[in-house]
């Protein structure tokens, strides 16, 4: 009997682990008392030198007991996924156990998720999300409400959340900076109106505010990729909402703006600016290193630029910290609003069919999403990398925001190193971490400093209802790629053509908005009203 | 009579010596219009990243550094890179080379029956492609993935160097070369390897520059097929760099983070492309000694 | 029966037994993959894979044909392809003329080094390259123009009808001494016997390039033509995509860049059967093409691809 027994407990030990690990409970550390083996997938990011030497790694490892293999993979984001589809198409057997980066949007996670390639976390964000709630909690963000940004339409969740908060570049797709130096020197406020703004621009060509005697000063200055960005967000702000897609709400109406009159109005001014000489007319066609090299130039050359920041400059250049925020513009009819996009979680770790320990997976990635692993995966250790601010110290956007002051960075961000992971895997930078820098008068090559002061009218006059987070079913998906893009460039190419002159705004508008029926506008619009009314009415 | 010989004479070389001239002018100068791009390229290589990024370097490297350079080598990457290129350059171009020979001479003889249907069969697949996804799962099915062979196997035989070697076969063997050496009761094979090889050294040369070039610019294959970074080419490692100075903001998170990676990519950009080429430049000088003129018409005559 | 087999194929069976491995190769590597052209005809999803997804017959060649971009992209594409073709096509056989005609060796082998180097320059690097060096204002054709005129010189770069030209001739400069190195090769095939024999008899330098090595080069520069034709539609995507701005745009938008910014749209949903049944069409095109030269040049001259 007893000898049954045994052979009884022997075997039932042995059926147990040969399944799953045993997990301790969510919170604890290690995950298991088992080290577990994962391989994961990671976009080859040129920031970090060895994914498997990296710190944190070394730290993951100690603190969960598991032990990680690296797969890089390409690291633009379409080669990416078109590799990873490879792989889904041909079975998914050489898969590795975790994937990490930006993949997709949630229309592309579900049908991932429905293949069978990855598996759902749902269960385990229900009880087993320990570090995630507790970051959430000290941001004063609940679980229930982010989890709505990452649960696809059929109500699963295929992945690890990543919240990326900064205040900061919410706000910062319609932002134009100027040289603060300049205005000081000619007496000038920053401007209020969109004809303030026009003088100020051209106090700029004529006053000589550089000082050297010629009229090199450019006024008005972007370069080509900006120009669908800030330079037309900032621009047409005064006159009509204008965001990503060029899509303005309208009472629960989603309506394209780049062939109403108000857009004709904008137009129009921008045109008049371009015909006196405001505006760089290479803005259009150069590429940034040439706009970083006139930006460099000595003196200095540029007045105003649409970009969201002065980084581009060199990081030994101290006039990055003298270009400050714009406020958007007050237009003609009354109209003043900037471009605010609200981050929201994504996706950011998925966990594929060929992993064995799904709900260590898991774990893993909750515990990315703690304080201390978000703090480290971006900043750096506490304490080395970065210093908690002092008890009086003044946050950078304190005034604009009102975030305290948080923490001083020492290490800086963006050159390869083996301390962190960076940005692409699950985190949860907390708002008020990354605009809780703490003022540093004697940094004088930060360019975050002079945003941070500059900014509280941004915050104000920003736009309540932006248009995001759209995620279409693959109906509407079918309509939206066959005519988004053709609608986009038109919209693009035509702004360009009318403001340098090729087109005339007066003539030629009628047949350019007749253009659009021609190319769909109401199929595509239609497509992107039924997809807003499912997910927000 | 000696007198129109002098004065036909005379006239010959002053229009030669204009030809000569003109010729001379004509190369010297567009050789100068594309040194100036390489030099720049080598200056920027040597200059601080800050110069290059804010457009400084114009003709000669400002502000030397090396600090692109040391980036570049203390990157394990970079050397298991170079590791793997060579391995795959020189395998691959073997089997290229060989394959092509094979493939072109006989289409390049005269009486083959049915030649014209063999090279439309070989010139189609150089028109219609499966495409990216059918090519992946025979890869898989050959069960060749992550390995030396997809490397090498799927572009053995280029269509237009196998023409380019086919034409060179049929304008430079002559039939009554084959034939002679039939009569002495030579066979295919042994004219093949006896006679058309020997003869062909210049195309041979020219093929084999160009497959090996093809594989050491080859970027593709290995981020398709390929999942083990350790096998990867040193392309890729190149290429992630490029990608990076030209990447889509909104592609990135933080729009701070693109501004660094591009000022990354600005610092080792030049370097490595610096780096990743030369080996392969200094192939050239020792394919041109196979240029050597009239090779062939010695054997003939014997 | 057997006999006249023998008779026929017999004397040649080496011949065939050299082309068993390159066939073997073309089927596997090359033929089979072709089974996934289907994909043009059906709704391809990856969940169902090659095989499961559904047929749509001619629906994206319609969808493509129809298309509001088509009939600029196409055009845009064969203009730049063609234009090319008449610019970059004799400038690799001149300077191998020329080049041959220069006697000093060691001048040669050096031009010939340094003319091919720009060949292996990316893209990428390539196009940075003339962004800056045509800038109006911080580049050296704006300062010399600026100079020259006194005045701010044009933006090429926003001009659609200087697209092509920037195009085709960056492209020139960075192969043409890459693409000469096939036509070197075959000039040293020409005996030198003939030139000796042309000296003896009083033909100028010039006269001798015209007459004999010309003609040698012949067949390469006929087959080389034959082949081109096969890529018309192919041309490059990477290098007009970084090229294009939004005030060039109605001139630099081809079949590539049109594809990839369909195929790839929001949120990468890759549509393969659209960009496959594009690639397709594409195919098509370019085997009319060199179908129809290959038999004029074997009309005219006994030099053929098949």
């Amino acid at each position: 009997m007893r000898k049954l027994l045994c052979v009884l407990i022997v075997c039932c030990l042995m059926f147990g682990t040969a399944y799953a690990a045993e997990l301790n409970a969510p919170g604890t550390l290690p995950i298991s008392s088992e080290t577990i083996h994962f391989t994961i997938g990671v976009p080859n990011l040129a920031i970090v030198e060895d994914w498997e030497t990296n710190e944190q790694t070394l730290k993951l490892e100690k603190d969960l007991n598991v032990d990680l293999d690296f797969v890089l993979l390409p690291s633009d984001k379409n080669e990416r996924i078109q590799k990873l589809e490879l792989m889904f198409m041909a079975g998914g057997d050489d898969l590795p156990d975790i994937i990490m980066g930006d993949n997709g949007d949630l229309s592309n996670i579900i049908r991932y998720g429905e293949m069978g390639m990855i598996l759902p976390t749902t269960e385990y964000y229900k009880n087993e999300a320990y570090w995630t709630t507790d970051t959430l909690t000290e941001g004063g963000m609940t679980l229930e409400d982010e989890l709505r940004y990452i649960t696809c339409y059929d109500g699963e969740i295929y992945g690890v959340m990543q919240y990326n908060g900064s205040p900061n570049n919410c706000y910062s797709e319609s932002r134009a900076m100027v040289y603060e130096p300049w205005l000081k020197q000619l007496g000038l406020e920053k401007p209020v109106t969109t004809d303030d703004f026009a003088d100020m621009l051209r106090a700029f060509r004529d006053k000589d505010p550089n000082g050297n005697g010629e009229a090199d000063e450019i006024p008005l200055m972007s370069y080509n990729d900006y120009i669908q960005r800030n330079f037309i967000r900032f621009l047409m702000s005064p006159f009509i909402y204008t965001q990503e897609n060029y899509f303005n709400w309208n009472d629960g109406t989603i309506e394209f703006v780049a062939n109403t009159p108000q857009w004709k109005e904008g137009i129009k001014w921008i045109h008049s600016l371009y015909e006196e000489g405001l505006i760089l007319p290479m803005s259009f066609t150069q590429d940034r290193n040439s706009y970083t090299a006139i930006l460099s130039e000595e003196p200095e050359k540029v007045g105003v630029f649409a970009m969201f920041s002065a980084s581009n400059l060199g990081a030994t250049d101290a006039r990055r910290a003298d270009y400050i925020c714009l406020d958007p513009l007050l237009g003609p009819e009354g109209v003043r609003n900037g471009v605010y996009m609200p981050r929201i979680p994504a996706i950011r770790m998925m966990i594929t069919k060929n992993c064995k320990e799904p709900e260590a997976a898991f774990r893993l990635g909750d515990y990315l999403c703690s304080q201390v692993m978000s703090l480290w995966t971006r900043y750096g250790e506490e304490n080395v990398d970065w210093f908690p601010a002092a008890e009086d110290a003044s946050g950078v956007y304190e005034d604009s925001f009102g975030y305290k002051a948080f923490f001083t960075v020492v290490t800086s961000w963006g050159v390869l190193q083996n301390k962190w992971w960076g940005v692409d895997t699950p985190c949860i930078i907390l708002d008020k971490w990354s605009a809780g820098q703490a003022k540093n008068e004697a940094d004088i090559y930060n360019h975050t400093f002079p945003i941070g002061r500059s900014m509280k009218k941004t915050v104000e006059y920003a736009n309540k209802h932006p248009i995001t987070g759209l995620v279409f079913t693959e109906e509407e998906q079918e309509v939206v790629t066959e005519y988004q893009a053709t609608i986009n460039d038109y919209v693009l190419q035509s702004f360009s053509e009318f403001v340098t002159g090729i087109k005339n705004v007066d003539t030629d508008w009628d047949a350019y908005v007749e253009e659009f029926n021609r190319m769909g506008l109401s199929e595509y619009m239609g497509a992107v009203q039924s997809c807003y009314d499912r997910m927000y009415k | 009579m000696t007198k129109t010989v002098s004065v036909m004479k005379v006239k010959k070389s002053r229009e030669d010596k204009i030809f000569y001239a003109v010729s001379y002018a004509f190369v010297i100068l567009l050789t100068l219009i594309v040194l100036y791009p390489l030099i720049l390229i080598l200056s920027c290589s040597f200059s601080s990243a800050n110069a290059v990024s804010t457009g400084k370097v114009v003709l000669f490297p400002v502000d030397w550094s090396l600090v692109g350079y040391e980036t570049v080598f203390k990157n394990p990457n970079v050397w298991t890179g170079y590791k793997n290129t060579l391995i795959y350059t020189v395998l691959g171009t073997l089997v290229n080379v060989s394959m092509t020979l094979i493939c072109a001479y006989p289409l390049a003889r005269k009486k083959l029956p049915h030649k014209g249907i063999f090279t439309f069969f070989i010139t189609f697949t150089m028109l219609f492609n499966g495409g990216l996804i059918p090519s992946y799962l025979v890869m898989r099915d050959l069960k060749i993935l992550n390995t030396l062979w997809v490397m090498i196997l799927p572009g053995a035989i280029g269509v237009t160097q196998m023409i380019v070697a086919r034409t060179f076969f049929v304008n430079t063997i002559p039939e009554e070369l084959l034939e002679a050496t039939q009569i002495d009761g030579c066979d295919d094979f042994g004219f093949f390897f006896r006679f058309v090889l020997p003869l062909s050294k210049a195309v041979i040369a020219v093929i084999a520059m160009q497959y090996a070039i093809v594989h050491w610019n080859s970027y593709f294959n290995a981020f398709i097929y390929l999942s083990d970074s350790k096998k990867y080419p040193l392309q890729i490692f190149l290429r992630e760099i490029l990608v990076m100075s030209n990447i889509d903001v909104s592609d990135i998170a933080d729009p701070d983070t693109a501004i660094a990676m591009q000022g990354m990519a600005d610092l080792l950009k030049y370097s490595l492309i610096v780096v990743a080429t030369a080996p392969i430049l200094c192939v050239y000088p020792f394919i041109q000694k196979y240029f050597v003129k009239g090779v062939m018409m010695g054997s003939l005559k014997g | 029966m057997g006999g006249r087999f023998r008779k026929k194929y017999g004397r040649y069976w080496q011949l065939y037994v050299f082309l068993i491995l390159p066939v073997i190769y073309f089927v596997i590597f090359q033929y089979w993959p072709m089974f996934g052209l289907q994909i043009a005809f059906k709704k391809f999803s990856i969940a169902k894979g090659v095989w499961g997804s559904p047929w749509v017959g001619l629906k994206y060649f319609r969808k493509f044909l129809t298309a509001y971009q088509f009939r600029n992209v196409l055009v845009n594409t064969l203009t730049l392809s063609f234009y090319s073709l008449l610019a970059s096509f004799p400038f690799p056989i001149l300077f191998a003329l020329v080049l041959n005609v220069i006697e000093k060796p060691r001048l040669k082998k050096t031009i010939q080094t340094i003319t091919y180097m720009p060949h292996f320059i990316s893209v990428v690097v390539l196009v940075g390259m003339i962004m800056q060096v045509f800038h109006p204002l911080i580049g050296v054709y704006g300062y010399v123009m600026r100079n020259l005129t006194g005045s701010m010189p044009k933006d090429l770069f926003a001009d659609p009808q200087a697209f092509p030209h920037l195009y085709v001739w960056s492209g020139v400069w960075q192969n043409f001494g890459y693409n000469s190195i096939i036509y070197i090769a075959a000039l040293t095939s020409v005996p030198s016997e003939l030139h000796e024999a042309a000296e003896v008899d009083g033909a100028s330098r010039f006269q001798r390039v015209l007459h004999i090595d010309f003609p040698a080069l012949l067949p390469t520069i006929t087959i080389m033509l034959i082949l081109r034709m096969g890529h018309i539609m192919s041309i490059g995507f990477e290098k007009t995509y970084l090229m294009q701005n939004s005030l060039n745009l109605s001139k630099s938008e081809i079949i590539s860049t049109f594809v990839y910014k369909i195929g790839l749209g929001s949120g990468a949903s890759n549509d393969y059967s659209y960009s496959t049944a594009i690639g397709m069409f594409n195919s098509v095109v370019n085997l009319l093409l060199i179908s129809a030269v290959n038999w004029v040049s074997g009309k005219i001259s006994e030099n053929s691809l098949w």
